[in-house]
């Protein structure tokens, strides 16, 4: 199958609108876990995208949904919604029901939808990346055009994974995008204290690939231009590209982390950078949507988060058999 | 000392309880005394190793293996002593010791350079005591305790001589036909089971058919003699002749037996009687008991009733005689059996036309078939 | 199936195994360190550079994690590669993709995708590498759900079941044994030669003694049973495991069932050791009331494998220990 050079795709009022009401998705959705975990209904550790919906949306956009393939960390709640994976059957993952993507088997950190291009959430740090670096070498050997969108954090980028798989991809030229989403903490620790340089995309010269910075992750817009134009380059067979976003996450760590290590000014801060509002603002400023257009969004991404819940509620637990199955492939 | 817990494996102990044999009569063979499952295999009631606890306590310690030692005790029973005079010799000791892997540690070609076989192998010499018994003695004796096997027959024929009024009927038998069926049917039944027919087995069969006829013959009286029990089915007891004593292994179910079925039956359950692989199970329940000493030339005889039955057929050899037949004197082959009853629930008449239909089909076995 | 076999040594059989897959599937391919033009650390895949091309027997640099990774990926989204792992020593730094992503994949995402991979591993020592080199590991992959483990002793068995594990869809590791690569056997060459996962192989009937035993152990084994028949007249049965994960519960309780007597035998460290867990599952089983006899095991010492050729020797089973643990057994110590 011969490779189609691809274009810059028109940034339409339809698709704008689309990755607002993504970003709606993932906050409301965030926001009623966390509280459903308060109230006690959900078990378990889950990792919240509140605050970092640009970064991922942003970049999401860029790629061709439901034919390029992601992976993404243990806070793949903001990825997997990006990609606009099935909220009823996710928020049932999440309680554990039988009607969730993974059967209840695998909950928060292992959301995944296969047949969506979504490899997974992963609960080892870094542990996707060799699964990205993989799944790009398929499409590379299949000459298929299509990429992979590898998803990490701030701390992954120490992990040894994290230089053997870009060396690696950078020597077999692989269409891998390696994203590193930098919310500045790994769990506890500020990135200064981890690493010898500013930030982890200059990293990329290391082995001679492109590294690209996105200042200001909470843009939307400036994300989803960068991405558009590594997304081309990657899918032209130019080999694999760093690109690293700096952005925040409003919540802890996990939903068992008070954040003791970060001041309440640097939070309250960073709220009001809030990507949702900022680019809400951007669409009514520029006159893209109406108010009531806006308003409509919103109702209707709230009430697509509480069907999920109805529906996860009321689905049954799966039953004690199902434990012993899907071990293996026949 | 310890009081040390029974070793056994899990085999020799499944066996044991089948065979009905008590685990602390059998000596082991395995470390530390262990029994194995081919010490239960190969256990006989008149042959058991006696050790004492100290005496085996000192061997295991030593790693002596104690097989085939005759001791100076109480029926050869091994004792302390015993042990420790093997032990003091060093030449003796080596040639008893095991290392752990169950190997003698002295190699068989220097045993047979040190001392000749025959004196080493299994005497330890005898203490005073023994010796001094000896020499009173005038002429030979031997004294041999009854065996278990032995007490419990004793105990049976006994209560069932002594507890039971009975009677006797001895009916002829002409065994032309008999004899004439079975030698047409030798060859397919060799071929159909691969065993051989038998008048015994022919005999068997007809005594089973008649049995289900005559209600009384084939039950059961409890101990007491208060209960009659009725059976509707025919489990056959065959006695059994061993040199140790007198088994009666059961067939059960005969009445539903095809003759080669019960040919295979009956062919199984002597040959573990004598290879002492009888389950007990297999030697209770009987309905009726043919005691068959035909292959002997006894004229007649009459068996002691096997209780709880309320009968015993004893079959005695098969002779040639003179008999008129339509007056005339002719050779015929005859056989005497004898029908050994309880009177307490069966009478004479009972008894004579049990035996008259017996003695019918064993004379007409055509009519087995009817 | 054709009858034709050749005789043939294990390195060969391997080699013939991957290369007929290959050109059966165009979508399993080898990768791994020094497998292209330097044919495999152990000569494993000479030749297949030269009919396969650089696509599909992948050299890659010195990283197990960035390896092991790709691996799953690619079988991850429909390719099924082979991993070459080298030393069975250096799957340490592959742990985490192996354990934790492949084996469990397909169970946390309740039953979606599949990991068509096979990890080769020269397991054993015997080469005079020493400790970090020469380790038999199995034990540990055995103990994780979602991973199957094979470990055959003969040229035969190494080709049928290097086989089927390329056809399996799921991820398997497979143990070579570095001094066997050299030993000859009969092998078939019909390609479509393919053994079935999860079935021991009884090698030799017997009636006194079972030995159950798989890898580099069964060839002591068969030569241990077989001088000492000769020599005492004890009737050993073999039972070679082939398959370690999932194991064959069965042949081995017939077995057990059918003597009574049990020796295990392997050259991986005794203590945590998989043949232990082969004996707890006789001891639970319903055969434990057939035992006439301890279960007994032979295994590696549990040390660290010394250089020196002759400490090594002594720390892993040989004949002439077997039979005296197989007349231990018969002589009911």
């Amino acid at each position: 199958m011969a490779k189609t050079k691809s274009k810059k795709s028109e940034l339409t009022k339809e698709k704008m609108l689309h990755m607002h009401r993504l970003m709606l998705d993932i906050r409301n959705f965030d926001h009623k876990v966390n509280r459903l975990v308060r109230k006690g209904v959900i078990p378990g550790m889950t990792h919240f995208s509140i605050g970092e919906e640009a970064a991922n949306v942003g970049a999401i956009g860029a790629i061709n949904a439901g034919s390029d393939l992601i992976t993404s960390n243990h806070r793949g709640h903001g990825q997997s919604i990006a990609l606009e994976i099935d909220l009823n059957g996710m928020m049932a993952e999440i309680m554990g029901k039988a009607t969730g993507t993974c059967k209840g088997k695998g909950g928060s950190m292992h959301i995944a939808d296969l047949d969506g291009g979504n490899l997974g959430a992963n609960g080892i740090v870094g542990g996707g990346m060799g699964m990205a670096v993989g799944a790009a070498l398929t499409q590379k050997m299949k000459n298929t055009g299509k990429i992979v969108l590898c998803c990490f954090g701030d701390g992954a980028c120490n992990e040894g994974t994290f230089h053997e798989t870009l060396n690696i991809a950078s020597i077999w030229k692989l269409p891998v995008i390696f994203y590193s989403i930098n919310n500045l903490y790994g769990i506890s620790t500020p990135i200064k204290d981890v690493i010898n340089v500013d930030y982890n995309y200059q990293r990329a010269c290391a082995y001679g690939i492109p590294g690209h910075f996105i200042e200001d992750g909470n843009d939307l817009l400036a994300v989803y231009n960068k991405f558009e134009e590594i997304v081309q380059y990657v899918r032209d067979g130019n080999g694999p590209v760093l690109v690293e976003a700096i952005t925040y996450r409003w919540l802890g760590h996990s939903t068992s982390d008070p954040g003791k290590y970060r001041t309440k000014k640097e939070v309250d801060e960073w709220k009001q950078k809030d990507p949702i509002d900022r680019f809400k603002k951007y669409l009514l400023e520029n006159k893209i949507a109406t108010a009531q257009e806006i308003e409509a969004i919103e109702k209707a991404s709230e009430d697509a988060v509480e069907e999920s819940v109805k529906f996860a509620l009321s689905s049954p637990e799966p039953s004690l058999e199902s434990a012993f199955e899907d071990i293996f492939a026949d | 000392m310890e009081n040390k817990k029974l070793r056994a494996t899990p085999a020799a102990r499944a066996l044991a309880k089948r065979l009905g044999v008590e685990l602390l009569s059998v000596t082991g063979t395995g470390y530390k005394g262990r029994i194995h499952k081919d010490d239960i295999a190969n256990f006989n009631y008149e042959e058991k190793t006696h050790v004492s606890p100290l005496a085996r306590h000192i061997a295991e310690l030593h790693n002596i293996d104690l097989k085939g030692v005759q001791g100076s005790g109480h029926r050869n029973k091994i004792m302390k002593d015993d042990v420790l005079e093997l032990i003091s010799d060093p030449d003796l000791k080596a040639r008893f010791t095991l290392d752990d892997f169950g190997i003698v540690t002295v190699p068989k070609t220097e045993q047979a350079l040190s001392k000749p076989a025959a004196e080493v192998s299994q005497k330890v010499p005898a203490t005073p005591a023994a010796v001094s018994q000896a020499a009173t003695v005038v002429g030979e004796t031997e004294k041999v305790a009854m065996t278990q096997m032995r007490k419990i027959i004793a105990k049976r024929m006994t209560e069932s001589f002594f507890g039971i009024p009975t009677f006797i009927q001895t009916w002829e038998v002409d065994m032309t036909e008999l004899l004439a069926l079975r030698k047409k049917l030798m060859e397919p039944i060799q071929e159909k089971t691969g065993k051989k027919l038998t008048v015994t087995d022919l005999i068997s069969l007809a005594v089973v058919r008649a049995l289900l006829k005559h209600k009384y013959i084939n039950a059961s009286l409890n101990p007491e003699g208060t209960e009659m029990t009725f059976h509707n089915y025919v489990n056959l007891g065959m006695a059994v002749g061993l040199d140790e004593g007198l088994l009666v292994p059961v067939v059960k179910n005969a009445d539903k037996m095809s003759l080669s079925e019960f040919v295979v039956a009956l062919k199984d359950l002597t040959e573990r009687t004598f290879s002492k692989k009888l389950l007990p199970d297999e030697q209770a329940g009987s309905t009726f008991t043919i005691s068959n000493l035909g292959m002997y030339p006894v004229d007649e005889f009459t068996a002691i009733i096997n209780q709880p039955n309320a009968a015993i057929l004893s079959v005695a050899s098969t002779k040639e005689k003179l008999v008129p037949v339509n007056g005339e004197a002719v050779v015929r082959p005859i056989m005497k059996i004898s029908l050994t009853s309880d009177h307490r629930i069966i009478d004479g008449l009972t008894a004579a036309k049990f035996m008259t239909d017996l003695k019918k089909l064993l004379e007409d076995p055509i009519t087995l078939f009817i | 199936m054709e009858n034709n076999t050749k005789i043939m040594s294990v390195r060969d059989a391997i080699i013939m195994a991957m290369s007929e897959e290959m050109r059966r599937d165009e979508n399993v391919f080898l990768m791994g360190e020094d497998v292209g033009i330097f044919g495999g650390d152990f000569g494993t895949s000479v030749g297949m550079l030269e009919e396969f091309g650089q696509e599909r027997v992948r050299d890659t640099p010195i990283s197990e994690n960035a390896i092991s990774g790709a691996a799953i990926g690619a079988a991850m989204t429909g390719m099924r590669p082979i991993v070459d792992v080298t030393f069975m020593d250096f799957i340490v730094y592959m742990m985490d993709n192996i354990v934790n992503q492949a084996a469990k994949t397909r169970y946390m995402f309740g039953g979606k995708g599949q990991i068509p991979v096979v990890f080769r591993a020269a397991a054993g020592g015997g080469v005079g590498s020493a400790a970090q080199h020469s380790q038999s590991l199995e034990a540990w992959f055995t103990h994780i759900p979602g991973l199957k483990v094979i470990a055959p002793g003969t040229p035969a068995d190494v080709k049928g079941l290097l086989k089927a594990a390329v056809r399996d869809n799921n991820p398997v590791i497979f143990l070579e044994y570095k001094a066997q690569y050299n030993m000859k056997g009969e092998v078939p060459l019909d390609p479509e030669f393919v053994l079935p996962i999860g079935k021991a192989d009884i090698k030799k009937e017997g009636k006194d003694v079972t030995v159950i035993t798989y890898g580099r152990m069964l060839e002591r084994v068969m030569q241990a049973a077989n001088e000492v028949e000769e020599a005492e007249g004890v009737s050993v049965e073999v039972v070679d495991l082939r398959t370690l994960a999932p194991l064959d519960k069965e042949s081995v309780l017939e077995s057990v069932k059918k003597t009574g007597k049990v020796l295990l035998v392997n050259d991986a460290h005794k203590t945590g050791g998989f043949i232990g867990e082969v004996a707890a599952m006789i001891a639970e089983s319903d055969a434990f009331d057939y035992l006439d006899g301890r279960i007994l095991r032979l295994a590696g010492e549990d040390v660290p494998i010394p250089y020196n050729q002759t400490l090594e020797a002594a720390m892993i089973p040989n004949v002439e220990r077997i039979k005296k643990y197989i007349l231990k057994l018969v002589n009911n110590r």
